[in-house]
């Protein structure tokens, strides 16, 4: 046993990432006027008991590593050679005891994931099966004289390391600590390569795109169990209501008959069954904290309709899914014309966006995807009011991909999610409603326009209730 | 068993456990005033759901990332600060409900001022590479505090928190008077570990609920293994219990067929089930905080080989001679009185089958708001503890795992078996599998 998830199909995975930290090489020397000599570190997480792990995603998008906490990749360039080094925490005995794999430094494993060398951090052996956070010069030993020697010698340290982001927070902590553990380093040796990076991660390649699609298909299965189940639980209440009307002669008042934490339970059991994960944490807002945006308690009860925004994550890749199911099987007159608005809403978005095109945060309204979407919105019935964030977002190996949100480019991987909140209207009894919905699929840019990845699941509103009726139907 | 519809819940108990914990430092430290901080954790990201730090909760019940609680004493009582991120506004319009910092919000938390940290942040999520200004109410609290002369105490050594230690080195470049930390702030992690390893019945009563709600994930769990099935499916089966429920996973899920289970921390589980091996589901719920820690295992095929049964026997009998013997006195892990310690007193057990070098870990741990609770495995047994007792055998030649796991109270003079509605005789095991829990017992 070598370690986690080892297969002949990421062999291929590895020549990629090896391509890609080339590449790496490259930006970081062009963007930075062609320095002779240079450091790359890329850390990856560390691991925090009892917590599953959580990787960094540039890490693994340079490696194609899974598992292994506390490694660190270190690239050396001088003039026109380049020194591809893996460094692992020096855990090997209770790692393979606890966890049953280990990233040996041998020249086998070198070769296999196509590094230069593995080496261990530091040289003495740490009795516990992962490296902390809280490392000490010892357990650092290795990689501090590898930084030493390249500091000496003039080069500077390209890192992850962005003074004004919520991120990296891993990569940041080892760094500080490093240069506390050097006395000759300080801040200015350190050269923050995040927008490199995110540049190159935000163009997806053909794998990239391959995992995404997987990702899905399994979001997709978990969206026709959840369709089902909600629609199925309404047959019951139905029946009960119909048969109580019968007995009694009383209308059923159950407003509490389907929980928003049942569907999600359905939906993740999906996605774990597939090996997956949720990717993010799933919303199920069928109640009008809907008009709450990261509504994720979901501890409340399905009334009109309900917003279920549920992606998996496999293999490490992302997807982000949003469907709106009627919360009665079908959708009511009103709902229907509410609905088929917000899908115009995309729709239009999904026709003009191309190459160029920015998602938000730029004044040229010709090119600002989120104003097309509040402008038709707009115009059918003034809803835009009701929208109150961007368009969407680039996805990939973080749900959040790609960090800088430029103009879109043939590649990128990103969402198209309009949503409304709270849209109020009287039904035909004189009864008060609110309508929440969002739609939202996951889109590749290409020359001329862009390409829908989950055009699978169904959201045309006949669409929706033929999907609660009938789960999935793929030709 | 739900001791909990007996207690009632308030913030109450969180204002008195702050009362006590005051009188315990001013006694252990004998000093007149003094501040004692404690800091919320940070959101980790977003595919990772915020759990707030354990002692925070326990003496706040309160959930917000990035808080801070600042007990001022001297010899007039004590005050009890809340300090929040000043960003309510975005937190409502993106989560919905936050604590404002106001005297009604204070008033039902039991606390006697909530405040904001400082300047007020942009967005909905505080990053914990704060400026100065964001923190400077809580910087001026603790100047005055120092200048004034008294001490300052906090959780220095808590190695499962270590956002902990990373706001006070934070603070410490923010505050040159105190920057040499380990002289000016005085660790009282030992009181804490004291007061919060002492469960009162609220808190066996919320344990007992993640216990009876992982008891149903455990038999969902066991009633969908077979001979192709895979790991992952068990643990959806299993989590999809915690998940309906509104509940959480304690810990990773282990589910670990066959050879897996020898890798203790196993929590791959991506490999297929496979027939005649046994299967480990190590699984537990997390219920208003409080954890469950709950082991089986399980025959694939839905009964035991006789060789498999007379290791689970062995297994199964060293953890009820374990628990017999479990009592105030004793302790979990401690080599210097191996007469009195319980892990040596397991491989002492498996001696007597010559298969002691098979057990490769402790007997148990301390089981509360963290699965491993807080605590020091070398410190004595004592009445109000809660600990699991875990026995196992692991043998790689024979690509055999097998682990049970039940978590107990300690009383007085015995322990009290919480989980003892889960199945764990061979035959009940089997039983367990094939038809569930049975009724009487719901």
């Amino acid at each position: 046993m070598l370690f986690a998830g080892i297969t002949d199909a990421v062999v291929q995975d590895y020549q990629t990432c090896q391509k890609r930290r080339e590449l790496l090489v490259e930006h970081v020397r062009k963007d930075n006027r062609e320095p002779d000599r240079g450091l790359i570190l890329l850390f990856e997480n560390f691991e925090v008991e009892n917590i599953k792990f959580n990787f960094e995603s540039n890490f693994r998008y340079f490696s194609e590593i899974e598992g292994e906490s506390a490694c660190v990749i270190a690239i050396s360039f001088f003039e026109g050679s380049c020194k591809y080094s893996l460094y692992v925490p020096n855990c090997m005995k209770y790692r393979k005891l606890y966890r049953g794999h280990f990233v040996e430094p041998n020249i086998e494993n070198a070769k296999k994931l196509k590094f230069d060398e593995i080496s261990f951090l530091g040289n003495k052996e740490i009795d516990h099966d992962y490296l902390g956070k809280y490392f000490e010069c010892s357990d650092y030993e290795n990689l501090l004289n590898l930084i030493s020697e390249n500091i000496k010698l003039g080069a500077k340290i390209y890192t992850l390391s962005p003074n004004d982001r919520l991120s990296y927070y891993d990569s940041r902590f080892a760094i500080d600590r490093i240069i506390n553990f050097l006395p000759d380093i300080t801040k200015d040796y350190i050269i923050d390569i995040t927008e490199i990076v995110a540049r190159m991660r935000r163009k997806k390649d053909s794998i990239e795109v391959k995992k995404i699609s997987k990702a899905l298909e399994l979001t997709a299965c978990g969206h026709a169990k959840m369709a089902r189940f909600i629609y199925n639980r309404w047959l019951k209440e139905k029946d009960k209501r119909v048969k109580l009307e019968k007995k009694e002669g009383i209308k059923s008042v159950n407003s509490k008959w389907l929980s928003e934490r049942e569907i999600q339970a359905e939906g993740e059991r999906v996605f774990v069954r597939g090996g997956g994960e949720p990717a993010y944490e799933s919303v199920v807002a069928g109640c009008r904290d809907a008009e709450t945006l990261h509504y994720h308690d979901n501890s409340k009860y399905v009334e009109d309709q309900v917003i279920v925004d549920m992606g998996a994550r496999l293999d490490g890749y992302c997807s982000d899914i949003t469907r709106t199911y009627p919360a009665f099987g079908e959708f009511t007159e009103k709902q229907k014309e509410l609905y088929s608005i917000l899908l115009g809403a995309q729709e239009c978005v999904v026709k003009v966006a191309r190459p160029g095109f920015w998602l938000t945060g730029t004044k040229d309204l010709a090119k600002n995807l989120t104003s097309f979407a509040k402008s038709y919105l707009n115009k059918n019935g003034g809803l835009d009011k009701y929208m109150p964030h961007s368009i969407g977002h680039h996805i990939g190996l973080d749900i959040h991909d790609g960090i800088f949100y430029g103009q879109l480019e043939v590649g990128n991987v990103f969402t198209i999610e309009p949503g409304i909140y709270g849209v109020p209207y009287v039904d035909e009894d004189g009864f008060q409603h609110y309508f929440s919905a969002r739609i939202e699929d996951n889109y590749l840019v290409e020359e001329d326009g862009v390409r829908c990845l989950s055009d699978f699941i169904p959201k045309k509103p006949e669409a929706i209730c033929k999907f609660m009726k009938d789960g999935l139907t793929l030709n | 068993m739900f001791f909990s519809d007996l207690v009632e819940s308030s913030y109450s108990v969180y204002k008195e456990r702050r009362e006590s914990l005051v009188k315990e430092v001013i006694k252990e430290n004998n000093v007149k005033n003094g501040l004692i901080l404690f800091f919320g954790d940070f959101e980790k990201g977003e595919s990772i759901s915020f759990e707030q730090e354990s002692t925070v909760y326990y003496f706040s019940g309160l959930k917000e990332p990035g808080l801070v609680l600042a007990i001022e004493f001297n010899d007039e009582g004590s005050k009890s600060i809340i300090l929040i991120p000043n960003m309510v506004e975005d937190r409502k319009k993106w989560f919905g409900d936050a604590i404002e910092a106001n005297e009604k919000d204070a008033a039902i938390f039991y606390i006697d001022k909530i405040d904001f940290l400082g300047d007020k942040l942009s967005g909905a999520t505080f990053d914990r590479y704060f400026d100065k200004q964001v923190y400077e109410n809580i910087l001026n609290i603790i100047s005055v505090a120092v200048k004034n002369g008294a001490k300052i105490f906090a959780q220095k050594n808590n190695v499962r928190s270590s956002d902990q230690r990373f706001i006070l080195d934070r603070i410490g470049q923010f505050l040159p008077e105190i920057s040499s930390l380990e002289g000016n702030i005085i660790d009282i992690y030992g009181i804490v570990s004291k007061m919060r390893r002492k469960k009162d019945l609220f808190e066996i009563g919320k344990i007992s609920e993640a216990i009876n709600l992982t008891a149903v994930a455990h038999e969902s769990g066991a009633r969908i293994i077979s001979e192709d099935g895979t790991e992952c499916e068990v643990q959806a089966a299993v989590e999809f219990v915690f998940t309906a429920a509104g509940a959480k996973r304690a810990y990773c899920t282990i589910v670990a067929c066959g050879r897996n289970a020898i890798a203790l921390h196993y929590n791959d589980n991506s490999d297929d089930l496979s027939a005649g091996d046994l299967v480990v589901i190590d699984a537990g719920a997390k219920v208003d905080g409080y954890c469950a820690d709950i082991t089986r295992t399980y025959p694939v095929s839905g009964s035991f080989t006789k060789r498999q049964e007379e290791l689970y026997n062995i297994v199964l009998e060293a953890q009820k001679y374990i628990a017999s013997i479990a009592k105030p006195g004793y302790y979990l892990k401690n080599y210097d009185y191996p007469e009195k310690c319980l892990t040596s007193l397991t491989k002492e057990f498996f001696k007597k089958y010559g298969l002691e070098k098979y057990f490769i870990h402790g007997i148990g741990h301390f089981l509360g708001l963290d699965v491993h609770d807080i605590g020091g495995l070398k410190s004595p047994i004592q009445e109000g503890d809660v600990i699991t007792i875990e026995p196992g055998l692991y043998i790689p030649e024979e690509s055999i795992g097998i682990r049970i796991e039940d978590n107990y109270w300690i009383t007085g003079n015995k322990a009290i078996c919480l989980s003892d509605m889960i199945p764990k005789e061979p035959a009940e095991i089997c039983e367990f599998m094939k038809n569930g829990l049975s009724q009487d017992q719901e």
